[in-house]
C-alpha cells in the first residue's frame, strides 16, 4: 500500500487509550492481507507474526496504538461536558471541533465579547471549557457518560509534496511503518524469531508494553515511536529535522550495541537516519520494556512529527517509508547479529 | 440556499465572490432584478413595480479569517487575521489555504512537552504559524501566494436540533434573507448581501447609498454566552430562546417604531423572541441609520462565534423565518405609522 494511504485508513479510526478496539478489527484485515499470523494478549496487545526460519533470539518492534484523546468528566444539566485533557496543551482546545459516537461537538469557550480584558490575555483554563453537542441534555447523557473519551475531528490530508496532516499520527505514523516493513518482507521467512507488537495504553502509562515484556518476553525489542520534529527556531537537540530519516535513539534505555546495529543497518540498506539523545527516559514503550521483564536489549527508531499531541500533527511520508524500509531490513537481519547485543 | 452550502463556501472581507455566486444563482429564479457594485454587494429585487414602500433585507457575505502575510524558512506561513478574531482560538486547528482550489493546512504551535505550563502565555499571531507541508520560503510561497485566503476548515454538520459549522455570522444571515426572498409579496423587495461588514460595515454604507431603501431589516448571527463559563446576566444571548431582537449595540439604536413592530411580528407569528441583552458587536444597521433609512436587527443566537465553529437552534432559525415572514406582511402598515 501507499504509505499515505495507509495512513488515512489508520488515522480515520480512533484508539483512545484503552478504547483500542476499532483499530484493532483494522489492523486484523491488514493480517489477513499480509499473511501475517495475529495474536491479542491479555492485555489487548496486538501480536502480528511473520514466518519464520531457525530459531533465533526473539525480537519485537514494538509500536503503540493509542492516543490522547480528551476525557468526559462529567454532563451539566445545560448538557455541556466537562472534560479532562491529559498531556493536552490547553491552549489548543478553545474552538476545537471533536466527535464521539458518530457526532460532532465543539469545544465551547466564553465569548471574548463578554471576557474582561484581564482574562483574554490569559490562556483560557480547561475547567473553564465544555464541549457543545448541539443535542438536548438528555441525548448528551446518553451519547457520553463519564470516562468516555471524546476524540479530534480533523480530516487527514496530505500537506505539500510529502507531508501528512491527520490527528492520531502519534503513534499511528509508526503502526503504517511496521505494516509497510511487513509487506516488504512479504512471504520470505525471518532468521530471527521476529514479531511486530502493537501495545495499548502508552499514552495512559504504557500498561500495554509493561504487560507486554512479561508476556511476549523479547530478548530485543525497537521501539518504533514518534519524536518532536522541528517547526521554527530550537536549540540543537532539542527537535529533529522532517524528512531526513527516523532518529536512532542513544542513551540509558539504548544499550549502545543495539544503536550500533540499527546504524549499521540502515547505512548497509541504504536508509537515511539521524541521532536522537535521550539521557533517561525514552519516553517511548522501550523504557518499560527494557526492565519489565527479564531484561531486554532495547533500541528506538523515531518517526520526526510536529505538533505533537495537538489535533493536527504532521509527519513527512519520506520518513515512514525510510523507517519501514529499515525495520524490514532489520526483519531479515541474521540472528547471529541479534545475539551480539544480548 | 441551505445553512450547509453557505457555511462551508469561503470568504473573507473582500473575497465574497464565491457567496456572492451561489446566492445569485439561488435566487436568480425568484428575482426580477440582480445587481452588484464595484465593492461586490449583491442587490436581489422582486416586486419592483408594486406600489407601497421598499423593504431591504441585508445580510453580509464576508466572515471572519486570515491573509498570508509571509513565508518563514521552514515553508510556514506568517498570517493576519482579517475581521477580529481573537488569537486564542486559532492555534492547533485546520484550515483551509488559497482563494481557488484551497490547500488543506493547520496552525502550528510548539508541542505541549516542550513548553511548561507556566510558560505558555496567549499565543500571539507573531508567534503563529500555518503549515502546508512545503520545505522552504519559496516553495511555500508558490503554493500559497502573499494575500492568499485562509478560512477555518469546518465541515457543517446538523443534529435534530442544532447546526454546527463556520461562519454562522453571517451565512445564518445569508440564508435566511434568501429564504424570505423566495416567498411571496405584497410591495418592492429587495435582498442585499452586503461585502466587508467584519472590517468596518463597510458594503453597506455603499448599499445604502446606492439602494436607498424605505427601511431595512438586518439579519444577523451574534453571540450567545450562555455555554461555557457562562456568567448570569451576561449571556447577550441564549441559544434554543427565539429570535433576538437588539436593545442597543455597538453601532445603532434600532428604529423604535420598526423595532416594535418586530415584537409585534414575533407575537403575531407565535414564535419565541428575546432581547439581545448587552452593548458589545454591531451591525449593518450602524451603515445605514446615518443614512436616513430606518432599520432594525434580527439576530440569531451562535455560541463560539467568529471561531472554528458555531452552535445555533435550529428552532432559533425557524422563530426567525417566521418572524421575518410575519414582519414582511406588516411592513407597508408598519411604514404609514413610521410615516
Amino acid at each position: 500500500m501507499r504509505a499515505h494511504e495507509l495512513l488515512h485508513e489508520l488515522t480515520s479510526v480512533k484508539a483512545a487509550s484503552g478504547r483500542e478496539e476499532a483499530l484493532r478489527a483494522t489492523l486484523r484485515r491488514h493480517a489477513d492481507r499480509l499473511g501475517v499470523a495475529m495474536t491479542v494478549d491479555r492485555a489487548g496487545n496486538v501480536v502480528l507474526a511473520p514466518r519464520r526460519r531457525g530459531s533465533g533470539p526473539r525480537v519485537a518492534f514494538v509500536a503503540h496504538l493509542d492516543q490522547v484523546a480528551l476525557w468526559v468528566k462529567e454532563v451539566t444539566d445545560a448538557g455541556l461536558v466537562r472534560f479532562v485533557a491529559p498531556a493536552i496543551d490547553p491552549r489548543l482546545l478553545p474552538g476545537l471541533v471533536v466527535e464521539a459516537g458518530g457526532h460532532i461537538g465543539v469545544v465551547g469557550f466564553r465569548p471574548p465579547h463578554l471576557t474582561p480584558e484581564a482574562e483574554r490575555s490569559k490562556p483560557a483554563a480547561v475547567e473553564s471549557l465544555t464541549v457543545d453537542f448541539g443535542l438536548p441534555p438528555e441525548r448528551v447523557r446518553t451519547l457520553v457518560r463519564p470516562g468516555d473519551p471524546l476524540a479530534f475531528h480533523v480530516a487527514p490530508a496530505r500537506l505539500g509534496a510529502h507531508r501528512f496532516l491527520a490527528s492520531g499520527l502519534d503513534n499511528r505514523a509508526s503502526v503504517a511503518a511496521a505494516l509497510l516493513a511487513l509487506e516488504l518482507l512479504g512471504d520470505e521467512p525471518t532468521p530471527a524469531e521476529v514479531a511486530v507488537a502493537l501495545t495499548v495504553e502508552e499514552e495512559a502509562g504504557r500498561h500495554g508494553a509493561a504487560y507486554l515484556a512479561r508476556d511476549l518476553r523479547p530478548e530485543v525489542a525497537v521501539a518504533l515511536d514518534v519524536t518532536f520534529g522541528r517547526a521554527g527556531p530550537a536549540a540543537p537537540g532539542e527537535t529533529v529535522p522532517l524528512g531526513t530519516g527516523p532518529a536512532i535513539g542513544l542513551g540509558a534505555n539504548i544499550p549502545s550495541g543495539v544503536a550500533k546495529l540499527l546504524r549499521e543497518v540502515a547505512e548497509t540498506t541504504g536508509v537515511p537516519y539521524q541521532w536522537e539523545v535521550m539521557p533517561g527516559d525514552s519516553g517511548t514503550d522501550a523504557w518499560v520494556v527494557q526492565h519489565g521483564g527479564e531484561g531486554t536489549a532495547t533500541g528506538t527508531l523515531s518517526i520526526p512529527l510536529r505538533y505533537m499531541h495537538s489535533a493536527g500533527e504532521v509527519v513527512d511520508l519520506r520518513d515512514v517509508e525510510a523507517t519501514a524500509r529499515l525495520v524490514a531490513a532489520l526483519m531479515r537481519l541474521d540472528e547471529d547479529r541479534w545475539r551480539e547485543v544480548l | 440556499m441551505e445553512l450547509g452550502r453557505l457555511s462551508e463556501a469561503r470568504g473573507v472581507p473582500g473575497r465574497e465572490g464565491a457567496i456572492r455566486t451561489l446566492l445569485a444563482e439561488a435566487l436568480a429564479p425568484y428575482a426580477e432584478e440582480i445587481r452588484t457594485d464595484p465593492m461586490g454587494n449583491l442587490y436581489v429585487g422582486k416586486g419592483l413595480g408594486r406600489p407601497g414602500p421598499t423593504l431591504a433585507l441585508f445580510a453580509h457575505m464576508d466572515e471572519v479569517g486570515f491573509l498570508v502575510t509571509g513565508h518563514d524558512e521552514d515553508g510556514r506561513l506568517c498570517f493576519r487575521p482579517t475581521g477580529g478574531v481573537d488569537p486564542r482560538v486559532v492555534a492547533g486547528k485546520p484550515v483551509w489555504v488559497g482563494d481557488d482550489g484551497p490547500i488543506p493546512g493547520v496552525v502550528a504551535l510548539p508541542p505541549a512537552h516542550l513548553t511548561r505550563g507556566e510558560e505558555r502565555p496567549v499565543l500571539r499571531y507573531e508567534e503563529l504559524r500555518i503549515d502546508i507541508g512545503a520545505e522552504s520560503a519559496a516553495e511555500a510561497a508558490a503554493m500559497a501566494p502573499l494575500g492568499s485566503m485562509v478560512t477555518f476548515a469546518t465541515p457543517f454538520a446538523e443534529t435534530e436540533t442544532h447546526v454546527i459549522g463556520k461562519a454562522f455570522d453571517d451565512r445564518a444571515g445569508c440564508h435566511l434573507a434568501a429564504l424570505a426572498f423566495t416567498e411571496p409579496v405584497a410591495g418592492p423587495l429587495w435582498a442585499v448581501f452586503t461585502v466587508q461588514e467584519e472590517t468596518g460595515l463597510r458594503g453597506a454604507r455603499v448599499a445604502a447609498r446606492r439602494l436607498r431603501p424605505d427601511a431595512a431589516l438586518v439579519l444577523e448571527g451574534t453571540p450567545a454566552g450562555d455555554a461555557a463559563d457562562a456568567v448570569a446576566g451576561r449571556e447577550l444571548t441564549r441559544v434554543g430562546k427565539g429570535a433576538a431582537l437588539t436593545v442597543v449595540d455597538r453601532t445603532t439604536l434600532p428604529h423604535a417604531r420598526l423595532k416594535a413592530a418586530l415584537v409585534e411580528a414575533a407575537e403575531r407569528a407565535a414564535v419565541p423572541w428575546q432581547w439581545r441583552r448587552g452593548l458589545g458587536g454591531g451591525t449593518d444597521a450602524g451603515a445605514l441609520w446615518p443614512e436616513g433609512i430606518p432599520a432594525a436587527t434580527v439576530s440569531l443566537p451562535c455560541r463560539y462565534i467568529h471561531a472554528p465553529a458555531a452552535v445555533a437552534a435550529k428552532s432559533d432559525l425557524e422563530a426567525i423565518r417566521r418572524l421575518v415572514a410575519a414582519f414582511l406582511a406588516m411592513f407597508p402598515e408598519v411604514m404609514r405609522r413610521v410615516g
